[in-house]
């Protein structure tokens, strides 16, 4: 499994991480935990004119969650809060270019957990229990249908 | 008897198989450890033959049940140095703490701890509303004596420490330990999970009141340990939990209870736990634990070397006498690393180890661990080596 994981798309991402850096000014952050492994990730967003302007993320992290979250930085830039709100898992996957098994899955969550928090604190809502069951369990329907809405 | 670990490890048929391909170096021995063939023919032959609710029922099968079940807590005691009438079986060294701290601590309780313990001898306390002081550790990783000396000062009802660390695996002097708190009027309460499998150790020697360890740390099954409470202790505590087999009367409004073993094990025991246990015991007694010790030592010794020969390598702690070597390849994250030694057939621990307020002293978020037991050998060593430059090599 690791030889497969480890592929170069990951591994550039993990040397060379895109936007990893504490925000100053951000409009929000989210704080993310992984118990198992003491993962430990804050997003950052920078949100204008209702769209996301910039994103950053910092943390200890292994390489799959480096990784994910460098993406992730990429991924969110011009999106309204609405849009970012909606990645879901697969996209995350896609992006990864690989499914990890159950355990390194949550490393490669991690992020996204950590930029819907900075979303959800941005709307001044909070995450519904559903949608946390979601990014920790990594329900796969549940993770199409918020890539779906993404496509859209 | 010479130690023979080739004899050895065709005696524990998991070792045999292949892992991606790879031979299998199963390096998470402080995590659990694999099971003798003959562990797990006693139990199959307890079930096959034997099995009936102990201490429940006079039939011939019951008695039966009832014999084999107390000869292994007789096994046990021994084993520790303790009396039969000593020996509580629990279900892992968690269940046991659990119930040290439910029958000793109560809510605003002052109770000692140490910086080096794993979450089983923290979160137990903390859910009693006990009021928790920790002892501080040396840089090398054994307890701070001085410091657990000032913190005794302040009167706790017990002290409970890990006789070794699970992540660092330093055993403590916990003779010395003990002693210090009896003479401050505090109980003692030892965490023996990660001490008990490498070593004698003489219960009443050590002068504790509460002594903790698991069965499957020490090639018996999951699902049954051990907690020794000290007979002056134990007859003077009221049971936790109550339920069918530990009173003596039960009335409308109010139950007087068993003597002791019986009182602290409510409802119908993991027997066949029991009988695993002690072919366990047999076991690690046939090679002999002396042999065990030496055997782990070398490994541990070995594999400090390897580890320094792949460069850049941090270790934590001194786990030469019960084969614990935790260490960080560089700023490589500890789940990449035993990613990749998986890859090779070497499984390894990364993460906090449930030993979260630890890892901050120590200034991680996790490390990895590598742990050795009796079948374990040098060329496995070599293959984590291996493994870790190769980790390196692809992720630095």
């Amino acid at each position: 499994m690791s030889e497969e994981l480890y592929r170069e798309n990951i591994l550039e991402h993990y040397k060379r991480p895109h936007n990893r850096e504490k925000m100053k000014g951000a409009s929000c952050s989210g704080h993310a935990i992984n118990p198992f492994c003491g993962d430990d990730i804050t997003f950052y967003l920078k949100v204008k004119d209702g769209k996301v302007a910039g994103a950053s993320f910092d943390g200890h992290a292994c390489a799959i969650c480096t990784a994910s979250a460098s993406m992730l930085t990429g991924e969110v830039k011009g999106k309204s809060a609405e849009g970012a709100r909606a990645i879901g898992k697969e996209r995350v996957l896609a992006l990864l270019g690989v499914s990890p098994g159950p355990t390194r899955l949550k490393c490669a969550l991690l992020p996204l957990k950590a930029l819907k928090m900075a979303v959800y604190s941005h709307l001044g809502k909070t995450m519904g229990k559903d949608e946390e069951k979601e990014i920790a369990e990594a329900d796969e329907g549940a993770g199409r249908q918020a890539d779906d809405e993404v496509g859209k | 008897m010479a130690f023979d670990v080739d004899a050895i490890r065709k005696d524990f048929p998991i070792l045999a198989r292949r892992v991606n391909g790879k031979k299998l170096a199963y390096l998470d021995n402080a995590a659990t450890t694999q099971k003798p063939r003959c562990v797990l023919d006693a139990m199959r032959d307890y079930y096959e033959n034997s099995n009936a609710n102990a201490h429940r029922g006079g039939h011939a099968l019951a008695e039966e049940a009832t014999e084999i079940y107390e000869a292994a807590r007789k096994k046990v005691a021994r084993f520790v140095g303790a009396a039969p009438s000593e020996i509580v079986f629990t279900r892992n060294t968690t269940e046991a703490l659990n119930l040290v701290a439910c029958m000793t601590a109560g809510k605003g309780a002052r109770v000692l701890l140490t910086q080096a313990e794993h979450h089983s001898n923290i979160v137990p306390w903390q859910l009693g509303g006990a009021k928790l002081d920790y002892a501080t550790m040396r840089s090398y990783g054994a307890i701070c004596i001085s410091d657990v000396a000032e913190r005794l000062q302040k009167r706790p009802a017990i002290f409970s420490f890990s006789h070794a660390s699970n992540v660092l695996g330093n055993v403590n002097d916990a003779a010395k330990l003990c002693r210090m708190a009896r003479r401050a009027g505090a109980l003692s309460c030892v965490d023996a999970a990660q001490s008990a499998p490498h070593m004698r150790v003489d219960v009443h020697g050590m002068g504790c009141d509460f002594f903790a360890f698991s069965a499957h740390k020490m090639l018996g099954p999951t699902g049954i340990g051990v907690l020794y409470i000290r007979k002056e202790v134990g007859e003077k505590l009221l049971p936790a939990f109550g339920g069918g087999g530990m009173i003596e009367d039960v009335d409308w409004q109010r139950s007087t209870f068993a003597a002791a073993p019986q009182k602290f094990e409510p409802g119908t025991q993991d027997v066949a736990g029991a009988v695993g246990l002690a072919a366990a015991i047999d076991y690690l007694e046939g090679v002999g634990m002396a042999a065990v010790g030496k055997h782990v030592a070398m490994l541990h010794k070995a594999c400090v070397e390897e580890l320094a020969g792949v460069g850049g390598v941090r270790t934590y702690g001194n786990g030469s006498k019960t084969g614990i070597v935790s260490f960080n390849v560089g700023k490589l994250h500890a789940h990449d690393v035993s990613d990749f030694a998986s890859q090779e057939g070497v499984m390894l621990r990364a993460g906090h180890h449930c030993a979260k307020p630890l890892m901050r002293v120590l200034g991680v978020s996790a490390t990895a661990r590598a742990s050795f037991y009796l079948y374990n050998t040098e060329e496995e060593v070599e293959m984590l080596a291996a493994a870790l430059k190769r980790a390196k090599k692809v992720l630095s």
